[in-house]
């Protein structure tokens, strides 16, 4: 038969699903993926230069709460189990998990899980629920819905509690937001962050990372206790002007790259920091 | 019973109301809409409030709360006690056992206690007209009270509270009578007498910190902490010099708190808070509000240890980082207030 009549092609373009289409998931991401750390790596292992703030789009506010930042603050009861947030996340080290949890009657995708190995688990909702109403508690994670754009997952997050950006004191506040892209290529992962803050950004903050999928490792407990040895119940940090650990960064990169801002993320701040460097 | 509350959120929003309902842990509701926000336990033993908001929003809380505690205390449900399930009950689903249950349950209780975190009016400007319901009161067709329910509400306050809302000035009270504490404590603590829907409920003194009246409630099953307006998310917060409050108090009041509260995991969940005004909060939340409230604190001590005017120190931005966050140049309490109130605190007193 070399012609199919109309009604035939049309039936056979149909699925056979008397409940209704299935939900499509495009991309499975399911599985372990490891970091790859060769973005910004030295910020990624030993931490980043105090001080040094190149590439964030950082405005005044932002900075001021950046230089204030004194790392003992780490010796707070409250912080030192404090876990990295969404936006930090992803530049954390230590493998992510991702696992869907579908539903066993319906199979349909409630949501995927992402699990890090320093962090807490995040949910990202693929069953078009809501977000929480302003005055619902925000959470280190975030509040993170889910769907697809071809083979992509777009992921937005909001109800972020404040936490670093960087772990020298380069922070986002509470009112900001994220949409994240998630895409796979084989056995790549990459995400790309776009973070809104318009309390300590100037403009969008934008990053990707790559991660590689693992079949050889678990995440492991990592559990963490509190110390209370030598707590003092002031909380570290610097007046302004009195931050002396700004010049570390100023050692080895040009001081006024290391102070970050939009302008320091674009191309052709190279030609503004030559002219900087001309005797 | 979930699906009734949820139910009767979900009439309540299509109904436009300015009152919004967020379910917090155990017993605990958190009232977002009156003013300030309220906390309130609803359950077999009835309503117990803590604040009550201003009094034009008085009639939109007490439908509010008389609708929850019929959902969640007085709702036809049904019967989960059966057979294996039920080993203690051998009466339970004989009728008309079972219909107390599944069809006529008995009628809600009524609010039985209001407790003020603080003397001001967006927290107990609701105090009179929820502590005595009119005798004929139907809500969902059910009378309030029900038969035999004392119709008044017991409003319980630190005795600073009492003592400057009855305060006279040229023979008059400086508040009205009627929206007065009934009962009042004096310590640093205080407990009910009894488990109010089946917990403890205990109140801390906080001085000088909002105000010398400051009482936070901490309620012990349901782990919940109301902190009246010694927390706020939606600004910096409101020292009112006038009537007793400090910097320094406002920061051992949210320290108080992190001594009481215990974060279920990575400093999160847990124990939860609900603020004076603004979302409910954790451990996290309420660390991160200290360590603001702590280094605008400590800024403005160092500029007056310079022998800085209020003026330079008010040029220096003390708190430029947080203004987008807490401050305010219009309202009740701009950022410039509160600046002018953490440099009156700290300054020497001549």
């Amino acid at each position: 038969m070399r012609f199919l009549p109309p009604l035939l092609l049309l039936a056979a373009c149909v699925p056979a699903f008397p409940q209704g289409a299935p939900v499509l998931e495009l991309t499975d991401f399911s599985g372990v993926w490891a970091e790859r750390v060769h973005e910004d790596s030295y910020e990624r292992s030993g931490g980043p230069p105090l001080g040094d703030y190149q590439g964030i789009p950082l405005n005044d506010a932002g900075r001021r709460k950046a230089d204030s930042h004194d790392h003992s603050e780490w010796s707070l009861p409250e912080f030192q189990c404090r876990p990295h947030s969404a936006p930090y996340q992803w530049r954390a080290l230590g493998s992510v998990r991702f696992w869907n949890e579908v539903d066993p009657i319906g199979r349909d995708l409630r949501a995927i899980h992402v699990e890090y190995l320093r962090s807490l688990d995040r949910v990202i909702y693929m069953d078009g629920r809501p977000h929480p109403p302003e005055y619902a508690p925000y959470s280190w994670s975030g509040f993170s819905t889910g769907k697809w754009v071809g083979n992509t997952l777009v992921v937005t997050t909001d109800h972020i509690k404040a936490s670093y950006l960087r772990r020298n004191g380069a922070s986002f506040s509470d009112k900001a937001t994220m949409q994240e892209f998630i895409d796979r290529h084989g056995d790549y992962l990459t995400i790309t962050m776009i973070l809104t803050d318009p309390v300590w950004l100037e403009e969008p903050f934008i990053q990707t990372t790559n991660y590689a999928l693992d079949t050889h490792t678990a995440l492991t407990y990592y559990p963490c206790t509190v110390s209370e040895e030598n707590i003092s119940t002031a909380v570290p940090h610097f007046l302004p002007g009195t931050t002396e650990h700004l010049k570390d960064a100023a050692g080895w990169i040009p001081p006024i790259a290391a102070r970050g801002g939009a302008e320091s993320t674009y191309p052709d701040y190279r030609e503004k920091l030559k002219q900087a460097a001309k005797p | 019973m979930k699906r009734l509350i949820f139910l009767f959120l979900i009439a309540a929003a299509a109904f436009g109301q300015d009152i919004h309902v967020l379910p917090v842990q155990g017993n605990i509701y958190m009232l977002v809409g009156a003013g300030g926000n309220i906390a309130a336990s609803i359950g077999r033993d009835g309503i117990l409030l803590v604040d009550a908001g201003t009094s034009q929003m008085s009639p939109k809380v007490l439908s509010t709360v008389l609708q929850l505690v019929t959902a969640v205390a007085a709702s036809p449900g049904p019967n989960r006690c059966v057979g294996l399930h039920c080993p203690d009950s051998p009466y339970r689903w004989s009728s008309p056992s079972l219909n107390a249950l599944i069809a006529s349950p008995g009628p809600p209780k009524p609010i039985r206690y209001i407790i003020n975190t603080s003397m001001d009016p967006d927290h107990t400007g609701g105090n009179e007209a929820l502590s005595a319901l009119p005798a004929d009161s139907k809500i969902l067709g059910v009378t309030f009270p029900p038969v035999g329910v004392a119709p008044t509400a017991t409003v319980i306050a630190h005795e600073n509270v009492l003592g400057r809302m009855s305060a006279e000035t040229k023979g008059k009270p400086a508040v009205a009578s009627g929206l007065w504490p009934t009962d009042t404590y004096r310590g640093s603590s205080y407990k009910l007498s009894e488990f109010f829907n089946g917990e403890g409920v205990q109140l801390f003194h906080d001085p000088a910190a909002h105000t010398d009246g400051d009482s936070m409630v901490y309620f012990r099953y349901s782990d919940v902490i109301a902190a009246g307006d010694i927390l706020s998310t939606t600004s910096y917060p409101v020292i009112d010099l006038a009537k007793g409050g400090t910097i320094q108090g406002a920061l051992d009041g949210l320290n108080h708190i992190l001594d009481i509260a215990i974060p279920e995991f990575r400093s999160q969940g847990g124990t939860l808070v609900i603020p004076g005004h603004g979302r409910l909060c954790d451990t996290g939340d309420v660390a991160n509000y200290r360590n603001m409230v702590a280094i605008i604190k400590d800024r403005v001590a160092d500029s007056i240890k310079k022998g800085m005017t209020l003026q330079q120190v008010k040029a220096s931005k003390p708190t430029l980082e947080y203004d987008g966050l807490y401050g305010a140049t219009t309202g009740a309490w701009t950022t410039d207030m509160f600046v002018e109130a953490v440099y009156k605190s700290l300054s020497p007193k001549r």
